[in-house]
């Protein structure tokens, strides 16, 4: 899967409701009327326009939203404080295209949620899958991330990973294959794979990174901005609508990929 | 001036191709001599398929990964050698050697990783740590961490590093506890008098390209950080492999916080990344008293 795929596909119908005040959300917004569809833009203090824009969402008047103007985790705070989302939790995705990588690589997290608790690991990578493959990877390959690929009971995160992986032997995930714990490298690199003699299924063409914890989450999701050939999207999953919710470091053309794959996921 | 005498790296385990060949390499560089331990009869065997001389270099036998660690920490302790180099045993092994009170090598602090990245676009080294020791390392821990990486720092002629501890945030929030802890460690290495420039929190952007334009918050470190502190080992850990594999940086890892620095060349590092590895090393290993 990549971006230019994705963006083929987007088919343009839904209403979009844009929360933020910076010139290039309006720019954003102006542009899905212009070659999509509806738009509407609520303006003001950020936490009464995502009121204006939840109640819009309510009354089945706009099907998607943009949210750009506070920081990530202060807007996932405002939405768990807003919508009742339980027993799922609120789970947020960034994918990005870097020009080492041949496809989209997508990182998720449920950044509240307590992530080393397996009820909500395992409801939040359901969610993830769900959403990659509403956007057409049918078979995701999930990548539980640590730091050594053995599983040591000194390191909790492998043992964490271990226990997930265990689930999706179950069959729990589906059709997702979901292996772990895996170092970066093994995730992402056939080569290493091989070089290191590992089995996974992951094979080294991970879709899915799941972080073991909110700071790898952050630092490599930044570490992967840092491209200046990079494009990127983020969204929020398990809200009452799917949301774009573009990175600190999104640009124009990362915001509107934000919104199309936003788009994407409006059943 | 007297000659320089060049630095003698003590590998335990050595019975492996990808390090005897590492080290074979920077044997020919001119960069270090060695002293190989363990199964003799496998090392000499190796070193003539690497068409190596196994009679340039110092052998000695073990029989197994505790003796094999022992003897290179004793030479190391004995003045034999001056780096500590991981061959094929299990890192733990070698660390236990090292932290054992008789070891000879021990300063009484704590060991930390240190990953000292050269990162293309990036106008300065980047360390980042502890993202290979401490699995999840409390204040006094952090503070030791740090002590460790200013040294790394000073060794590759870094005086005062700018270093941030890393956050999900710029800011100091009670509703994530790490970035309370990331400002009270800032200001007791402050206190303490181990570093100048030191904050956090800081997220890894802040730290590598500066506040948010809009931000009015002056600092010494956003933009131009040479540390990186993880929170625990996953991050530190990750956030170097990614910028390895994916954003082609060099890489050169050492073990700070014993008499001498342990290099862990990993088996899929790629070549110029051990050697550079052994070299920072042995820049270390002359600093040494």
């Amino acid at each position: 899967m990549t971006f230019n795929e994705l963006l083929q596909k987007t088919h343009g119908r839904g209403r979009l409701g844009v929360v933020g005040t910076a010139q290039r959300i309006t720019s954003v917004a102006e542009r899905w009327r212009r070659e999509d569809g509806e738009a509407t833009h609520f303006k003001g203090a950020f936490p009464a326009a995502t009121d204006a824009a939840l109640e819009s969402v309510a009354k089945n008047e706009i099907s998607f939203l943009l949210l750009n103007g506070l920081g990530f985790l202060d807007t996932v705070r405002l939405l768990e404080e807003r919508v009742d989302t339980s027993p799922k939790p609120l789970v947020v995705m960034q994918g990005i295209e870097v020009e080492t990588y041949p496809k989209t690589l997508w990182i998720g997290i449920a950044p509240h949620s307590k992530w080393d608790n397996s009820p909500d690991v395992s409801r939040g990578i359901s969610m993830l899958v769900k959403a990659l493959q509403v956007l057409g990877e049918p078979e995701p390959r999930v990548a539980l991330l640590s730091c050594v690929e053995t599983v040591s009971p000194g390191i909790p995160s492998t043992v964490w990973a271990a226990e997930v992986a265990q689930m999706s032997r179950k069959g729990q995930f589906g059709a997702a294959i979901v292996d772990g714990p895996l170092a970066f490298d093994l995730a992402i690199s056939p080569e290493a794979v091989r070089d290191k003699g590992v089995q996974t299924r992951v094979d080294g063409r991970a879709d899915l990174l799941i972080p073991p914890d909110l700071h790898t989450y952050c630092s490599l999701v930044d570490v992967l901005h840092l491209s200046g050939e990079r494009k990127s999207a983020g969204l929020v999953l398990g809200a009452p609508c799917p949301m774009a919710l573009p990175w600190r470091y999104a640009d124009e053309e990362d915001i509107w990929r934000s919104v199309k794959v936003a788009n994407l996921l409006c059943l | 001036m007297a000659a320089k005498r060049k630095s003698v790296v003590a590998v335990a385990g050595a019975e492996d191709a990808d390090v005897l060949k590492a080290v074979g390499e920077a044997y020919r560089e001119g960069i270090v001599d060695a002293l190989f331990v363990g199964d003799g009869e496998k090392i000499t065997r190796l070193l003539g398929e690497l068409e190596l001389h196994a009679q340039r270099f110092q052998i000695e036998s073990a029989n197994e990964p505790n003796e094999s660690a022992a003897t290179a920490v004793r030479a190391c302790a004995e003045g034999r050698a001056h780096i500590l180099m991981k061959g094929k045993l299990p890192t733990p092994v070698l660390l236990k050697a090292v932290l054992a009170p008789t070891s000879g090598l021990r300063l009484g602090q704590t060991l930390s990783h240190c990953a000292v990245l050269d990162v293309p676009g990036y106008e300065r080294l980047l360390t980042i740590t502890d993202g290979g020791v401490l699995v999840a390392p409390n204040f006094e821990q952090k503070l030791a961490i740090i002590q460790n990486v200013v040294w790394v720092c000073h060794i590759l002629g870094i005086d005062e590093p700018r270093i941030a501890l890393l956050g999900v945030m710029d800011e100091v929030n009670p509703d994530y506890p790490a970035t309370v802890e990331a400002a009270a460690v800032a200001r007791e290495v402050r206190i303490r008098g181990i570093a100048r420039f030191i904050e956090g929190p800081l997220t890894f952007g802040s730290a590598v390209r500066g506040l948010p334009t809009e931000s009015s918050r002056q600092s010494d470190v956003a933009g131009k950080a040479d540390v990186l502190v993880s929170n625990n080992i996953e991050e530190g850990n990750i956030a170097a492999k990614a910028l390895i594999n994916l954003r082609g940086a060099t890489f050169m890892g050492v073990i700070a916080g014993a008499k001498v620095p342990l290099s862990l060349v990993s088996r899929s590092d790629p070549p110029r990344n051990k050697l550079a590895s052994l070299a920072l090393a042995s820049l270390f290993a002359r600093d040494a008293p």
